[in-house]
């Protein structure tokens, strides 16, 4: 009997298991699906700017969109696995022909802060800047 | 306010025109949609801005989000279509929900027939992942009928041999092909989720020696960062869509040739 208790001890488990990876994976979808629906302006005059993440295998590619920047002022940091990332634009902008209140905000800078997912190594990243893109390249363990 | 000078239901599309209005022989119409690098609407808007066609008309459905564009105080439908001497442009800044984009491009083709288009043209981009290493971008075309082919040999451009297109103007390809139709889309080398006026500088370059009118572009290279500064909120708005609409097909290669 205590044989069979194991067995479905361990079944149990890995239903468990199975459930909690796929209630994460449905929370990482909305996570990412209300990430795609949120403004990327803000009032207070800074923008998120926009980004994609590429799985290469051995290596996480994240390439991040920074028209109208000053190259000098693009500030890269790893900070508790989260990207930080601050750029100021060469001049501030004004959405003109907007009438929105946003409209009246003069934009500085871009702001990113991006999660890294838990098996990268940001020690040994490589960053370079080309044509207005900002392309890190972070190895995996 | 826009006055309505007449108005057509084409299956569940609503197409208005403001006034009469007439297109010169050979005509054209440039359909642009939201698509990879927003390299069709850029290229639209440039067009428009740099040709100084007017607004004649729009499209509104009620499958539709309840959306209006409002220019110059004024509401209008949220595709709109602009036109002068050959070329008319039916142009849209978002993208319709997907289930709808199959009936939107039978309607624009019926409404391009009605009005005696002779040939349709579209420029998207065609996303490529060493984008930022490419100097110089390729731009391709993919022909509905030989006529249409013709045209785009005199332009310059590559025959877009092998591959896949995904998105409204693989829709409009084929439905152009059962019709017998003369269409055109026009494919420059892009980035897939960031503005790219550089891709739509390309394809307008070639749209130009097609159409026969010279568009400058001179300040869309200049412009670009600011444009895609000023485009960066539409993409983020597209992107959804377009993983909807299975995009990333187009990265692979096909299997048999």
């Amino acid at each position: 009997m205590k044989k069979f208790e194991k067995v479905f001890r361990e079944i149990e488990e890995a239903v468990v298991r199975d459930i909690e990876r796929e209630i994460e994976r449905i929370r990482s979808a909305v996570r990412s699906y209300e990430h795609m629906l949120a403004p990327t302006l803000h009032h207070e005059g800074f923008m998120e700017p926009l980004y994609n993440v590429v799985d290469e295998g051995d290596r996480i590619v994240i390439r991040v969109d920074l028209p109208y920047v000053e190259e000098g002022s693009i500030d890269v940091k790893f900070v508790n696995n989260k990207l930080v990332l601050h750029a100021k634009l060469k001049d501030s902008y004004r959405f003109e022909g907007w009438s929105h209140r946003m409209g009246e905000v003069r934009f500085q800078e871009f702001r990113l802060a991006l999660d890294l997912p838990p098996n990268v190594d940001p020690s040994n990243a490589k960053v370079r800047f080309r044509r207005g893109v900002l392309e890190i390249v972070i190895p995996k363990i | 306010m826009l006055n309505i000078y007449r108005e057509e239901w084409i299956s569940d599309f609503r197409f208005v025109e403001y006034k009469d209005f007439t297109l010169e022989k050979p005509s054209f119409m440039l359909v642009a949609l939201p698509d990879a690098g927003l390299v069709g609407v850029i290229a639209a808007s440039h067009a428009v801005k740099k040709l100084e066609l007017e607004e004649v008309g729009g499209v509104d459905s009620y499958l539709f989000p309840p959306i209006a564009v409002i220019h110059r105080g004024v509401p209008r439908p949220p595709i709109r279509i602009f036109a002068k001497s050959n070329l008319s442009v039916v142009y849209s800044e978002f993208l319709p929900p997907t289930n709808t984009i199959p009936m939107l491009i039978n309607a624009i083709m019926e409404y391009a027939l009605r009005r005696g288009i002779d040939y349709i043209v579209c420029i998207t981009g065609l996303p490529i992942p060493n984008r930022l290493e490419v100097e110089k971008l390729n731009t391709f075309y993919i022909p509905s009928t030989t006529r249409a082919s013709e045209l785009a040999k005199n332009a310059g451009i590559k025959l877009f041999e092998d591959g896949y297109i995904v998105g409204p103007y693989a829709l409009l390809l084929k439905e152009a092909m059962r019709r017998r139709m003369n269409a055109l889309v026009i494919l420059s080398e892009s980035f897939m989720e960031f503005p790219d006026p550089e891709a739509s500088a390309t394809s307008l370059e070639a749209l130009s020696k097609i159409v026969g009118v010279p568009i400058d572009v001179a300040e869309l290279k200049e412009q670009a960062e600011l444009i895609r500064l000023r485009a960066k909120e539409h993409m983020k708005r597209v992107l959804p869509g377009l993983a909807q609409m299975r995009k990333e097909y187009e990265y692979a290669p096909p299997l048999y040739t």
